[in-house]
């Protein structure tokens, strides 16, 4: 392995990770465009490394939220049985799936996703009665996942509900596919899932749809894994890499005005799409083959 | 009240419990990873015998599987927790995410086998 090739992907997936994580994003989405487009790295290739790589940033973001007591682990979970049914329907399908018509699926997921970044996510969780008591024609299982969070600006534990659980494992099934097929972690489906479907509060939301990312992302790479198809050599440095800039975005996420870097994004995911868009004419706008 | 109270303490064991769990486990593998790419790079620049570079390959790949093993380790003592806590519904739920992983890896060992085959 050369010690150039190992430092430039160390360095891609540790800039597109830090930059995923000032949004708090996965990087997935930036880091398959940048070692395709700019790596010239195949896209199968790319795409067995980045879904490693997703794995290792939910499992270290996890920690820090499951401390707060912000992820509602049941509902995980119950979640989790579509999103990895999802991710083996993905990996089922991507063998008879041609590379364009991947780089044209990838264009379009990051069109949507710039469309969602230019939209500020609203509170839409629903409303809880007083006592927070239990609905009776709530399911033996949904009546077992309303929870509460600790708010730190209220200072009291906050209680919430969840609505339309089938719409929202419907949904979920979608972004375990997709997070198979394009190695992402699919947040495209997923907050729309979250805050539309469940009516989670956004702090909840991001805090389980990260934990259930891991679990989802294992299914297909296991898969991926024992089929010899995750190059180690590549898969490795981006994996460290995004760890170590999951970690640097989380905290300058705290620093930095999201607001102010949002514009950025829109147009950075605007110009990705483009270029993969490109790709799946066959096109190539940096000098690739 | 005090069901309630013991329910929210075992839901706040099972959070400190997984978080150690997925701590331990990403900064091991990071690890795994960071030994054997110094490894392979060493090896690389300083135009030693091949076997270094296989060393750090191998220690990457441990990483590797680290990674992915790491997930479904976490579902698998949720099911534990799950069951101690008999929470059965939660415990079933669990096992059906495990049945659906174990599905997919088969699924992969056998389009392995056959088109090494």
């Amino acid at each position: 392995m050369s010690v150039s090739m190992a430092l430039w992907l160390l360095l891609a997936s540790l800039a597109a990770s830090t930059l995923g994580g000032m949004l708090g994003m996965a990087s997935g989405i930036f880091i398959v465009p940048l070692l395709t487009l700019f790596g010239h790295i195949d896209l199968r290739t790319a795409i067995g490394a980045s879904i490693v790589s997703v794995i290792a940033c939910s499992c270290g973001g996890a920690a820090s939220y499951l401390r707060a007591r912000l992820t509602n682990v049941r509902l995980a979970i119950v979640l989790e049985i579509a999103t990895t049914a999802g991710a083996l329907s993905g990996v089922l399908l991507s063998g008879w799936i041609p590379e364009r018509v991947l780089f044209a699926i990838f264009a379009a997921v990051l069109v949507v996703s710039a469309y969602q970044m230019s939209r500020k996510r609203r509170e839409v969780a629903s409303a809880v009665d007083a006592e927070g008591g239990g609905h009776a024609k709530d399911g033996w299982l949904k009546s077992g996942l309303h929870a509460t969070y600790p708010d730190t600006q209220v200072g009291a534990e906050v209680p919430y509900r969840i609505a339309r659980l089938r719409l929202g494992m419907a949904l979920m099934y979608g972004a375990g596919l997709i997070s198979a097929l394009l190695g992402i972690g699919s947040g495209v489906l997923k907050i729309p899932a979250m805050d539309s479907a469940l009516r989670l509060p956004i702090k909840v939301s991001s805090a389980t749809s990260n934990f259930m990312i891991g679990v989802t992302a294992a299914a297909s790479a296991g898969i991926y894994f024992v089929r010899g198809e995750i190059a180690t050599a590549i898969a490795g440095p981006v994996a460290l890499g995004s760890v170590v800039g999951a970690a640097i975005g989380a905290k300058l996420l705290m620093k930095v005005s999201s607001e102010s870097i949002r514009v950025l994004f829109v147009v950075v995911l605007v110009a990705l799409a483009i270029q993969m868009g490109c790709s799946a004419l066959g096109i190539s706008l940096t000098g690739g083959a | 009240m005090d069901v309630q109270t013991g329910h929210d303490t075992r839901i706040a064991r099972m959070d400190a419990h997984l978080a150690q769990l997925l701590s331990a486990g990403t900064w091991l593998s990071c690890a795994l990873i960071a030994a054997g790419l110094v490894c392979a790079v060493v090896a690389d620049a300083l135009h030693r015998d091949a076997s270094a570079a296989v060393v750090g390959l191998l220690l990457m790949r441990s990483g590797l599987a680290t990674v992915i093993a790491l997930p479904v380790m976490r579902v698998a003592a949720m099911a534990l927790m799950f069951a101690r806590n008999r929470d059965l519904r939660f415990f079933a739920i669990a096992l059906g995410v495990l049945a659906i992983i174990a599905a997919g890896l088969a699924i992969g060992i056998g389009w392995h086998s056959h088109v090494a085959g």
